[in-house]
């Protein structure tokens, strides 16, 4: 189990985001948030990584209440990479670099300097080392982005909507990164998006958020036509072509 | 692998090579403001006469004028630059520091608030009562109006509509507002508390005496060890706040202190030397053009680059004119003017 949360509740001022939700994610799955603007899929992601807290609930991380952890311990475990990306003129490098701040104690070291340039490797991202954050396209900014993440080594990790900026292909290799990463080293996400076909394509388990509740959960037996129609509050069809299926209005 | 490796700490060392270029610049400034003025001491003196104590003239011009300058530069410079690099990098702007910011000036109102004060009374009614000498009653004021200012800072950082020109804005409607009641202070004063507040307002770095230079190194000091602690901290915000809260920066914290370090130290500054414009704001920004935005790099680049502005600040302001020697403050504020200028409307990164 990576995040059990129970009775989880949020709200600015008046305003209520999450009303008493319940759900688990379970290790090694690729998880989909999805839902429409504003039915409290970000903020989901940022209550799991405490960067606020919440009014009410419990929230698990592991067997811990995530509430018991330091700052740095939860970042040791848990990655985050927001909606929209603040830009620097850092190099990539010295970007990915950031990553290594709950380990660093002092000064940075050989070792996170090799993690720095192992992400790069995988990510297939030598080649921007040394580019400035500026120069770089939406699809490079968005798989720095990730990479940034997996060089804090986390448990899990958590993507608000990666792919809404970006075209087809980049999509797709943005998401087979993600896929990777969790086939390869164990890894857990958690990924706000409002794409459904891709959603479909890549997640191993999905979590439908509307107004502030669960609509349902699960695997693959909870994306049923039914529950996407009342997820997004129009007519939608489904329509499978050999192993994928496709949803779309109408 | 290997090559990235090497192309990284090659970068690197480019890099760190204008920090170094910034450090040997200093030493050969540092030699011209000792040998020249209306005493010339040669070079090959300069030991001797330092060691000679305060017996022959030149050596009392050594440690009476010239070493405090230099000392009032080197402090003032780190001081400034530091507080301008480090405000920047927790607001986010590339034009906040201590005197855009207003923070300056509000120092510069306290210290002569506090004069104006001292000043209706007899010299030395303070020290009987409080036991607080006047010197240390008009770095007190002018701290505690820097502080009030940050404040004022905060406040409207925490604004959802505050962005960075209306901080920038807000920082000028503040400057303007102390610098009136400066003004109106100076209206009321008598003789010897005008001097006192119109050398406020325009910085000089012979103003300080060894023990308040004590006291400028003490808060400079507490504030680059502060800053120099969350050097990874303030490059983790370069990625936004959210990310450097999930790595795990306490970011409201981290603000709030080096906020309040940063007016500690410019208070302090200007309660001894008066306001030196520009150099937290020039200095930061001419070190982000040289090795980019990195903290490891930017904040001690920046602080020697303030030092250098300074003290070519004070040389220019010793060769300009024959008769007169221009504080070193006249000197910033005219050349800083231009170059806030270029920054505001020239095409820079942001």
């Amino acid at each position: 189990m990576a995040f059990r949360v129970s009775g989880l509740s949020f709200g600015y001022g008046r305003k209520t985001i999450l009303d008493n939700i319940s759900c688990v994610f379970e290790k090694g799955q690729l998880h989909v948030l999805l839902g429409v603007n504003g039915a409290g899929k970000s903020t989901l992601l940022k209550l799991l990584d405490r960067q606020i807290k919440p009014d009410n609930g419990a929230i698990l991380l592991g067997d811990t209440p995530l509430s018991a952890f330091s700052g740095t311990e939860i970042a040791r475990r848990v990655a985050y990479v927001p909606h929209r990306h603040e830009l620097s003129s850092l190099t990539v490098a010295d970007y990915l670099l950031l990553g290594r701040k709950p380990y660093i104690s002092w000064s940075i070291g050989p070792h996170d300097e090799e993690v720095v340039i192992d992400v790069l490797k995988r990510l297939h991202l030598e080649e921007f080392a040394l580019r400035s954050l500026l120069e770089l396209s939406s699809g490079e900014l968005q798989k720095v982005a990730l990479a940034r993440a997996l060089v804090q080594d986390p448990e899990v990790v958590m993507l608000d909507e990666p792919t809404s900026n970006l075209d087809l292909k980049n999509q797709h290799e943005v998401m087979e990164l993600i896929s990777e990463e969790i086939k390869n080293r164990d890894l857990t996400a958690i990924v706000a998006m409002h794409d459904v076909n891709l959603a479909l394509r890549f997640g191993t388990a999905f979590t439908l958020l509307r107004g502030g509740s669960i609509l349902a959960a699960g695997g693959r037996e909870a994306m049923t036509l039914e529950n996407l129609r009342k997820l997004y509050g129009i007519d939608l069809q489904m329509q499978s072509f050999g192993a994928h299926t496709v949803v779309f209005a109408g | 692998m290997e090559t990235v490796k090497n192309n990284w700490s090659a970068y690197r060392r480019r890099r760190a090579l204008y920090v170094l270029m910034a450090a040997v610049t200093l030493p050969p400034i540092l030699i011209v403001i000792l040998t020249s003025g209306a005493v010339s001491i040669p070079f090959g003196q300069i030991w001797r006469e330092m060691a000679g104590g305060e017996s022959s003239t030149a050596s009392l011009v050594i440690w009476q004028i010239r070493l405090p300058r230099i000392a009032g530069a080197l402090l003032g410079g780190i001081s400034l630059a530091l507080a301008g690099a480090a405000l920047q990098a927790v607001l986010k702007n590339p034009l906040a520091a201590p005197s855009t910011l207003g923070i300056s000036q509000g120092a510069a109102f306290g210290a002569a608030l506090a004069i104006t004060i001292t000043g209706m009374n007899r010299p030395g009614f303070y020290q009987e009562r409080f036991g607080i000498s006047d010197t240390i009653l008009v770095s007190l004021s002018a701290f505690l109006f820097s502080l009030m200012v940050t404040a004022v800072i905060v406040v409207l950082a925490r604004l959802r509509r505050s962005n960075r020109e209306t901080m920038i804005l807000a920082g000028v409607a503040l400057s303007t507002f102390f610098m009136a009641g400066v003004t109106l202070l100076q209206y009321f004063a008598d003789e010897t508390q005008l001097a006192a507040i119109v050398n406020w307002s325009f910085g000089d770095l012979t103003r300080g005496s060894w023990r308040e230079l004590a006291i400028v190194a003490a808060t400079a000091l507490a504030a680059t060890i502060y800053y120099f602690l969350n050097r990874f901290n303030y490059n983790a915000m370069l990625a936004g706040d959210d990310v450097a809260r999930s790595l795990g920066v306490n970011v409201e914290r981290l603000r709030l202190t080096t906020m309040l370090m940063a007016s500690l130290a410019t208070a302090a500054t200007v309660a001894v030397f008066g306001i030196l414009g520009f150099v937290g704001l020039v200095a930061p920004h001419i070190g982000r053009r040289l090795v980019g935005e990195d903290s490891r790099l930017l904040f001690p680049l920046s602080a020697l680059l303030g030092v250098l502005l300074l003290m070519l600040a004070d040389l220019l302001g010793r060769g300009i004119l024959s008769s007169i020697a221009l504080p070193a403050g006249v000197i910033t504020s005219f050349f800083g003017t231009p170059v806030f200028l270029m920054l505001l409307f020239g095409k820079g990164e942001r």
